[in-house]
């Protein structure tokens, strides 16, 4: 009898609601010190400044921030800081349930762009799990080393590309080194620990030269802790 | 089951989207510019209480009107080629239809022209960017007047006709009926003739000789040690003032400094630096008693200037002094100055000449120089 009345309210409680979960981050340089709105079909769904992933900025890493929606098509758009002159750009995705996704405003030069990431990987919790996002427009071709060794299928990206996740073993102070194409030195050096089980986008961003001489828009590399 | 049902039907409500789904037909071009206007055909394009929303690589256009079957926009700058999609939104709910792929071309330019002056119909060179090889779809402005398209290679130049106007004028254009852009550097319109009775005064209104028309203007601030070059100077005024004299004069266009990159200040330098280049040359320039035409010049002709010895130097043999001598060569004349041994400089090209009462001027491609006496 009691195993009846566990069935039956087993058989009551409804599914989950299917749910997908997004992250925004903001990789236009442009919006260095300003906002800019993120909207999800036409609703103002919070604001972002510049290298912002809505948990605040990232310096060296930052945790993820991941709002739980509904799935389907969704419009995703950014705006200007004042959001007077409408949409800089928007884009129409398809969000699957039980889906992890980051969208991204890229920009190069004012032409502005979404992007998204289906972030989804399974941890190794012998390993850490790396990826990199190249959102640096004035970078050509880029590769990610660690220490000294190239770090396979983590190469040969070029602007709005992103890779695969990469397992690589865990250091507490790697050095992580992003190197162009063509260029001896590389053009930045980083170090962030990479823990066992842990899952992380590197994000490369803003220009080599910025067009307005601001040092807080050259480039750089700034790492989300996704899982 | 009953619940089923319910749950099912209130699942179906829910979303139900009171939008007709757009549907994109066709479009006026699929090749546009940053600020071109764009006309989009289809149904369901604009709905009652819906906002209507045009994208193409997801950078929204500027929808100028919108109807049920045709929407005109203007395609936003800083647009990259990509697909077309029309957005009809209702508060959060919208349904969109993708269209083709619109090719953006980069923004039309005129990086430079050549000649930087002329006359009407004289043909000036454009180094373009991004214009249609297909002239109907560019327009090209200059002092308010559109431009004949002589010539238009497809890639990079334009051929142009200068307009019938005058003064100085910079050029904008158009293409496929977009924005309108500006070059900030000045076209000078020269006229075929102007109502003057001396050199002097020609080559003070013919924007093609201010180089010259300064060098024989500043003679008194330009000229240094002019102690030297006063009697040069002072008969080259004579021919040149004059509204009577017979003659025919060489005298470069700007062309020839534009062309070497030499600015009027450096121009100026130049003269300050070695006035013994610049005023004693104008004798030999001038060929007194004759005025000349293109169609009179034959191969070998040879004309005695107005640079003399007795005008170098007192007791100077007068039947003695450069003289000007007529070549051609694949159709065109050239002339350089021969000097008292038989030695010469470098030719120069006739370009066009300017009849003036009893006096021409030959207009060269460079200085003709002038040999010692």
């Amino acid at each position: 009898m009691l195993l009846c009345f566990a069935c039956n309210k087993a058989a009551e409680i409804p599914p989950l609601p299917a749910a997908a979960y997004l992250m925004f981050y903001n990789g236009a340089p442009e919006f260095y010190g300003v906002q800019s709105l993120v909207l999800v079909n036409n609703r103002l769904n919070g604001n972002l400044d510049y290298n912002n992933n809505g948990r605040g900025l990232i310096g060296a890493y930052n945790a993820s921030k991941y709002q739980l929606t509904d799935t389907g098509l969704f419009r995703i758009a950014f705006t200007d800081s004042t959001g007077k002159t409408g949409k800089l750009t928007e884009g129409i995705y398809h969000f699957a349930d039980k889906s992890h996704y980051t969208i991204y405003l890229a920009d190069s030069l004012g032409y502005y762009e979404t992007l998204v990431t289906n972030d989804d990987v399974q941890p190794d919790p012998q390993q850490a799990k790396i990826r990199i996002i190249h959102l640096s427009p004035g970078a050509g071709s880029i590769s990610v080393q660690l220490d000294t060794s190239y770090v396979t299928g983590l190469a040969g990206l070029h602007f709005r590309e992103v890779s695969g996740y990469v397992s690589v073993a865990p250091d507490v102070k790697p050095a992580i080194r992003i190197v162009e194409a063509g260029i001896p030195v590389p053009i930045i050096r980083k170090s962030f620990p990479l823990e066992a089980g842990k899952c992380y986008t590197m994000i490369l961003r803003g220009y080599k030269t910025p067009p307005d001489g601001n040092v807080n828009k050259t480039v750089n590399l700034s790492t989300i802790i996704n899982f | 089951m009953a619940a089923g049902l319910y749950a099912c039907k209130k699942d179906n409500n829910n979303k139900v989207l009171p939008i007709m789904e757009p549907e994109i037909r066709n479009t006026s071009r699929t090749v546009v510019q940053a600020g071109d206007t764009l006309s989009i055909y289809g149904d369901h394009l604009l709905q009652a209480n819906c906002i209507t929303e045009v994208f193409i690589h997801d950078r929204p256009c500027i929808v100028l009107k919108a109807g049920n079957d045709s929407i005109q926009v203007i395609v936003g700058p800083q647009t990259s080629t990509g697909p077309l999609r029309v957005t009809i939104g209702l508060q959060q709910t919208f349904s969109s239809a993708e269209g083709p792929v619109i090719t953006l071309l980069g923004t039309p330019l005129i990086k430079s022209f050549w000649p930087l002056y002329g006359a009407p119909g004289d043909t000036i060179a454009l180094v373009t960017e991004h214009f249609s090889s297909n002239n109907t779809e560019n327009n090209i402005f200059l002092l308010g007047a559109a431009l004949r398209i002589v010539g238009n290679n497809g890639n990079d130049t334009l051929l142009v006709t200068a307009p019938t106007a005058s003064g100085f004028g910079t050029f904008s254009w158009q293409t496929y009926n977009g924005p309108l852009y500006k070059k900030p550097d000045t076209f000078a319109m020269r006229q075929r003739s102007y109502p003057v009775q001396t050199v002097m005064e020609w080559i003070h209104l013919d924007p093609a000789f201010s180089y010259v028309d300064t060098l024989l203007r500043g003679f008194d601030d330009l000229a240094t040690n002019a102690y030297l070059f006063q009697h040069y100077y002072d008969s080259t005024l004579n021919y040149i003032t004059s509204a009577t004299r017979t003659y025919t004069m060489f005298l470069p266009a700007n062309g020839y400094y534009y062309a070497h990159g030499i600015t009027m200040a450096a121009y100026l330098q130049n003269v300050k630096a070695k006035s013994y280049q610049y005023y004693p040359p104008q004798l030999s320039a001038i060929i007194p008693g004759v005025q000349l035409s293109l169609g009179m010049l034959q191969e070998g002709d040879l004309y005695r200037s107005a640079s003399t010895q007795d005008i170098a130097f007192p007791g100077g043999d007068p039947a003695l002094g450069n003289q000007v001598q007529i070549t051609k060569e694949n159709g065109k004349i050239y002339a350089y100055v021969v000097g008292i041994d038989g030695s010469t400089a470098p030719r120069v090209e006739i370009l066009r000449e300017h009849r003036i009462g009893r006096v021409t001027i030959l207009e060269t491609d460079g200085e003709l120089g002038s040999l010692p006496l």
